[in-house]
């Protein structure tokens, strides 16, 4: 399918037929909703450990190392990881043409296995509820050992053992997608369209790169409980886990990045009404970018004493990866470059997505190169490059994929005006927040830290703002859906054609 | 188009995002005020004194004061007031290490002041409007029969309704705030409550970007056109000489009366976080952070507000004009040096705070701020009326005020006996010319 104004077969085969869900829309839109209660549990933790760092009198510096460590695991691997697997479930079979999963078992149970993975990961945090001797994990998004190895807290053994049920979800969810789109297409390879071969991407690297993840967890847990020696005592070496981590997670940031750099590029040719710019380029650079995710893990390691050599050869193909990345950017500006802009919340959502994704991939290629990335590797900074990538753009294009397909799946329209308000305060949140965020790293201060200088407070209380706003605008985007979802509105067949929508302004971009 | 199924913006209708609107503003209103009431217990906690707090106090008044005696022409769109308030309350929140993070040379208390500024316009202006809190505890900061301060899309142009919304914006601060410092002291609490304030304005200003004012000129219903009220500011000094020569007699020692009670609370106000903060730390039976204790208070103020405007009608309609006016204004007097008197006794307290937020019931009867002080339809008793001030006395006795924080945060510095008795006096004597000139 080629991204073209006015038709939108993704949309039209992804719609109920004669009353009856197709299984992978099922299994999409349990994968949604398991991610929003998800979200909105690990958004929680942000603005909880917002409000350690305003208020520690109201939050220990414990429980402020918990919340970042909750916070992170659970937005990556319960929230971002689901939401994107979501919608591929529920899109892409209908957009190679398929009538239905293959492996559809294996679908299933990747979605049975999510809830287990998120009692793993929350253990701690239940168990504390239940007044449990347990604690929730504090080691940090990136178990480093020897914190990882040394704590005692339950908590954590479980946190693995509910990460190594992410892994399995996620293969079997990768392979499912990866074998409907290889048995089950009818359209030809080059006509898929991007979201499509973002997904196809993805899952490739997922296949590829999370078994490492399981390996490690499971050595990690074997030091733990039987006392081995992998990555702690005489015999083993902290730096083996930092290795084999960001072997997988650098890939994974690209596995959470590539569909809603799909989801953009299909809504921007659609509401540009012509088709994406340099779109088998854009194929290429997806495909590109997946390959050179794997090669570029060493950069988060550029101050643990590497070889220079080494450290130059990372930063190299770190900074190759900006390439592939930056034809996406300018696909996209150049399709709205004298398009026919129809700023719809998905066509809005998508451009401040664009824009987020700028500042993040800048940011980024100043971590990418050694001299920056040893500085800045430990402090704010970091947070915020992540941040205005992860939330910035992963999470606005997903929003933008939510406006886009809320219509086709549910066969309602949402409130405009109500999505309009949600996407300025998600935007302005995000901007306010992590530019404070920005600052303080620029101003040096380390991350992970509950305390700081006094003269640091306002930047703080900024990031919090920006925060609580970001969260203000999440429960108004739930609350439209849902009224929405009851009560909203019939939509048509093909809601985003060229003549409907309930867009707010039609203008011709110069 | 067929709109039964592309629904534009309008068929989509105005109720949630107006209602979000509402919602923040409201919420903003009633942090902005907790945030006035209990800046004195923040400056304390900083070092700074009474002294300090009234510096603030009367320099934001007199920005608001300015604001509210601009014309309608010259408001600024309601999303910049409240952004304009969200970032005053940043400022706030990060007053103490402003200087150390910029370089700059303010102080803390520079960095105040300017917060104090940036929130004028939310004082004078702001979509729930001018209520007579906070601050301004003395009275609105513009002529709530004017046209300033009437909210957007018709929710608030009712100045009764204004006062039930942001007595209950205050109400529900107050739990927010008590909450706050039950965990935490002021240094650290006030700070939550002003970036809660800022993140609700923020959310308002979002709400309210799309909203036309009242006064917007492509407005039909503009109540600038439908009610060009004049201009309530402050005229020149000759200007209200002649005016203030002109009225009869009565009328200027009503004027002089109530602007004296007037002064008494605003004395007053500004400096009962420090009587509470002082002196009430523990509640019969548990033990309640004094902060937390004065939130509280502070929101049974709020209630004893509500039922003032709730019962506003039913008094207007039943009771004696003048009698309602110079009983409920003595009351009012009695509540400073009482408040001194009562000590820790929490129970105590809250009576006097909830006698002290009813003072609303009293506003339609009271010559320099009520809108109806009329006899109720069909009575012919000349008795039954209460003398009412022009606009021009309103807004020198509004400018004059703005000094009484200051002076009744020097006097607390003296001795806080000094102050809640000098305002009890003041407010007595002000009674006292009120029965004289409607007796």
């Amino acid at each position: 399918m080629i991204e073209m104004e006015g038709t939108d077969p993704v949309g039209t085969i992804a719609r109920r037929e004669g009353g009856t869900e197709p299984d992978y829309r099922r299994i999409g839109r349990r994968h949604l909703q398991f991610a929003l209660a998800m979200g909105a549990w690990g958004g929680l933790d942000a603005l909880l450990l917002r409000t350690a760092l305003i208020a520690p009198e109201l939050l220990p510096a414990r429980t402020y190392d918990a919340l970042f460590t909750t916070h992170g695991v659970t937005m990556l691997f319960l929230f971002a990881l689901p939401a994107i697997w979501g919608f591929a479930y529920a899109v892409v079979p209908a957009a190679v043409g398929a009538d239905r999963l293959a492996f559809a078992r294996a679908g299933r149970l990747a979605l049975r296995l999510l809830p287990a993975a998120a009692l793993g990961i929350r253990a701690g945090a239940i168990g504390r509820l239940l007044g449990l001797e347990v604690a929730p994990v504090a080691t940090g998004w990136t178990f480093y050992p020897p914190l990882s190895t040394r704590m005692s807290n339950p908590a954590v053994d479980l946190a693995l053992v509910g990460l190594l049920a992410v892994v399995a979800s996620t293969v079997l969810t990768a392979g499912c997608l990866l074998a409907t789109v290889r048995r089950r297409r009818t359209v030809r390879w080059l006509d898929l369209d991007l979201f499509t071969w973002s997904v196809l991407t993805a899952a490739a690297m997922a296949v590829l790169s999370f078994p490492v993840l399981a390996a490690a967890a499971v050595f990690l847990l074997s030091d733990r409980l039987l006392a081995t020696g992998f990555f702690a005592g005489s015999t083993g070496s902290p730096l083996l886990w930092q290795h084999l981590f960001w072997f997988f997670a650098h890939p994974l940031v690209y596995v959470l990045v590539l569909p809603p750099m799909g989801i953009v590029s299909h809504v921007v040719a659609r509401f540009s009404g012509r088709q994406l710019v340099g779109r088998r380029t854009a194929i290429y650079a997806t495909l590109a970018i997946g390959v050179l995710s794997f090669t570029v893990w060493g950069h988060h390691m550029f101050a643990t004493g590497m070889d220079p050599r080494a450290r130059i050869a990372f930063m190299y193909v770190t900074l190759a990866v900006a390439l592939p990345s930056s034809i996406k950017a300018f696909g996209w500006l150049a399709t709205l470059w004298r398009g026919t802009v129809r700023l719809t919340a998905p066509m809005e959502t998508s451009i401040a997505a664009i824009g987020f994704f700028t500042v993040g991939g800048v940011t980024g290629v100043a971590l990418a190169a050694v001299p920056l990335g040893a500085i800045y590797n430990g402090t704010h900074y970091v947070v915020a490059h992540f941040h205005f990538m992860l939330a910035g753009f992963v999470g606005l294009a997903v929003l933008a994929g939510a406006y886009y397909w809320f219509p086709l799946l549910t066969g309602r329209w949402y409130d405009p005006r109500l999505a309009a308000l949600h996407l300025r305060l998600t935007a302005v949140g995000i901007a306010v927040a992590f530019a404070a965020l920005l600052a303080l790293g620029l101003a040096g201060l380390p991350r992970r830290a509950a305390t700081y200088p006094a003269a640091y407070a306002p930047l703080h209380q900024l990031a919090t703002v920006g925060a609580a706003l970001v969260a203000v605008g999440q429960l108004l985007f739930v609350w439209n859906l849902l009224r929405s979802a009851r009560s909203g509105p019939p939509a048509p067949v093909d809601p985003w054609a060229a003549d409907g929508g309930p867009r707010r302004t039609t203008t011709e971009s110069p | 188009m067929d709109t039964a199924t592309h629904p534009s913006p309008s068929d989509a209708g105005l109720g949630p995002t107006t209602l979000v609107f509402a919602v923040a503003s409201v919420a903003c209103h009633g942090l902005v005020r907790l945030a006035e009431r209990t800046l004195p217990a923040f400056l304390a906690a900083l070092g700074w004194g009474p002294i300090a707090a009234g510096v603030v106090a009367t320099v934001g008044l007199a920005v608001a004061v300015g604001i509210g005696g601009l014309g309608p022409g010259d408001s600024l769109p309601r999303a910049a007031v409240a952004a304009l308030a969200a970032l005053g309350l940043v400022v706030w929140a990060g007053a103490p290490a402003i200087d150390g993070l910029l370089g700059t040379p303010l102080s803390a208390l520079g960095w105040l002041l300017v917060g104090a500024t940036l929130l004028a316009a939310w004082n004078a202006d702001g979509v729930v409007g001018p209520d007579g809190s906070g601050f301004a505890a003395t009275g609105p900061l513009a002529d709530t029969d004017g046209s300033r301060g009437a909210g957007d899309a018709g929710l608030l142009r009712d100045p009764r309704t204004r006062h039930l919304a942001g007595a209950v914006g205050t109400a529900g601060a107050a739990g927010l705030a008590a909450a706050t410092f039950a965990g935490t002291g002021a240094d650290a609490g006030f700070p939550v409550l002003a970036v809660t304030g800022a993140v609700c304005g923020l959310t308002a200003a979002a709400g309210g970007a799309d909203r036309r004012r009242p006064d917007d000129p492509d407005r039909g219903d503009s109540p600038s056109r439908a009610d060009p009220t004049p201009v309530t500011g402050v005229s020149d000094v000759a200007e209200l000489r002649r005016e203030w020569e002109s009225l009869p007699a009565g009328v200027r020692t009503a004027a002089v009366g109530d602007g004296l009670v007037r002064a008494a609370t605003s004395l007053v106000a500004l400096s009962l976080v420090l009587v509470v903060d002082a002196g009430v730390s523990i509640a019969p039976g548990r033990s309640l952070p004094p902060l937390s204790a004065f939130a509280l208070l502070v929101g049974v103020e709020s209630l004893g507000a509500l039922a003032g405007v709730a019962a506003t009608p039913a008094i207007v309609e039943r009771a004696d004009p003048r009698r309602m006016l110079t009983g409920g204004l003595a009351v009012l007097a009695v509540v400073p040096l009482s408040v001194v008197a009562a000590g820790p006794d929490v129970a105590v307290l809250g009576v006097l705070f909830a006698l002290f937020g009813a003072r609303t019931a009293l506003r339609p009867f009271r010559p320099t701020l009520g809108g109806r002080a009329t006899a109720p339809p069909g009575a012919d008793d000349d008795r039954r009326t209460v003398p009412r001030t022009p606009p021009t006395v309103r807004g020198a006795i509004r400018a004059a005020l703005v000094l009484a924080p200051l002076a009744g945060g020097a006097l607390y510095a003296l001795s806080p006996v000094v102050a809640f008795g000098l305002a009890t006096s003041l407010g007595l004597l002000g009674v006292r010319e009120l029965s004289r000139s409607v007796g």
